[in-house]
């Protein structure tokens, strides 16, 4: 995206330039708003049938889903606004079907992932499609009946400019109607730009707890730590998000949202985050 | 420098999210409470059903419930809308067999049947 025009002393070029702004402002927000409602009025299309659904968004539980059982789910995650660069947009989606193997197994598999970006900072505005891949989940120990749920995760994603491979633990811990979940988790990124391939390591944590209001209705909180080692040597600053999460399921469809907010504060990384999460079971 | 110092704001969220948790935790029922272990009481619900089979129906309810939500205790709700709804619909939607779905319901009627003669009716 075009850098505004250099501004001028003469009223009449800085009333024009601030109108200008405005103008573009007003566009960038249009086409933000229009994409992630189009984004949300695809979601509602799915019609509603029954329930296996994540009460978090940034943070996975150690559950599985059962043998035979089959979900599709859609993710849009809204980044916006870095302090660098107010202007900057970033929606993520990613198509995912997941299906349960064996009690304790189950695999997902990435349709797509692709992402659209918008902002003064970045260099190629528009829809991209970043990779394809799967996950496989293996639980460990059962969040109700063993002291503690515990289960790893591995997952690798694929693309023209993209290869990455992540491993993370998952544990939870189920009390009474609360979830307790934690995740660690490392990721190797080969990444490739301007023809040249790079390697960068992300480190990331997530905490989350919920409260299950009721069978179909959950509310809670979760956190988002990470810090990204380019090269494998160089460390970045830290980012910590934090924010409220809420999950709502009927027949077999639900939805989960959480929107977060950095904490921290790194420029480089955008100050909002907002995670959407909707699926079907079959 | 410390983190509290270099972070005040974080450590003041985390800090009120901790002392939340712990209320909250200190409020729970356990899981005794919410899903009851079998025991001889149980035995004389069970209606026929084994100790072993009963316990196996407890490890699935404990397993293939909390897939989708926390274990309900089953004294929130009552024998008849165990009976018939909850059980035939959730079984379903767990995807169980005959065999699971069986063991799984002689322990929840039994635990059921067990709590109504200790304390009387409750549940919804």
């Amino acid at each position: 995206m075009n850098q505004a025009s250099s501004p001028t002393t003469s009223p009449r070029s800085t009333s024009s330039l601030a109108w200008g702004l405005a103008r573009r402002a007003a566009s960038r927000l249009t086409r933000a708003a229009a994409l992630f409602a189009l984004g949300l009025a695809g979601l509602a299309c799915v019609a509603p049938a029954q329930a296996d659904e994540r009460r978090f968004t940034f943070v996975y539980e150690t559950t599985t889903t059962p043998p035979g059982a089959f979900e599709f789910e859609n993710w849009i995650t809204w980044k916006s606004h870095k302090n660098e660069d107010p202007s900057y947009d970033r929606f993520e989606f990613r198509h995912e079907v997941e299906f349960g193997l064996t009690d304790r197994l189950m695999a997902s598999v990435y349709v797509a992932n692709w992402s659209y970006t918008d902002g003064k900072s970045v260099d190629g505005d528009g829809v991209n499609y970043d990779s394809s891949g799967f996950e496989l989940i293996y639980n460990l120990l059962n969040p109700a009946k063993d002291p503690f749920g515990l289960a790893v995760y591995g997952e690798y994603n694929g693309g023209p400019d993209l290869h990455a491979l992540e491993t993370k633990v998952l544990v939870q811990k189920n009390i009474d109607r609360w979830v307790l979940a934690y995740n660690v988790s490392l990721e190797a990124a080969w990444e490739q730009e301007d023809g040249l391939w790079n390697t960068e390591c992300e480190f990331q944590q997530t905490v989350g707890v919920s409260y299950e209001v009721c069978p179909k209705f959950t509310l809670g909180v979760e956190l988002l730590h990470q810090v990204d080692f380019p090269h494998w040597s160089e460390q970045e600053e830290h980012q910590l998000y934090a924010g409220p999460n809420m999950s709502y399921r009927a027949g077999s469809w639900w939805v989960t949202v959480t929107p977060l907010i950095q904490v921290t504060s790194n420029h480089a990384e955008p100050d909002f985050q907002t995670r959407l999460i909707a699926g079907i079971n079959f | 420098m410390s983190i509290a110092n270099r972070h005040p704001r974080t450590t003041r969220i985390a800090g009120a999210l901790l002392a939340l948790a712990c209320l909250a935790v200190a409020a729970c029922r356990s899981m005794e409470q919410v899903v009851p272990p079998v025991g001889p009481a149980m035995l004389s619900s069970a209606q026929g059903a084994s100790a072993e089979a009963l316990t196996r129906g407890r490890g699935i309810y404990l397993d293939a419930c909390i897939r989708c939500h926390v274990a309900e205790a089953i004294g929130d709700y009552g024998l008849e809308r165990w009976r018939a709804k909850i059980l035939p619909d959730m079984s379903r939607r767990a995807k169980l067999s005959p065999q699971q779905t069986a063991e799984l319901t002689s322990y929840v009627l039994a635990a059921r049947e067990t709590l109504d003669r200790v304390a009387g009716p409750t549940g919804r």
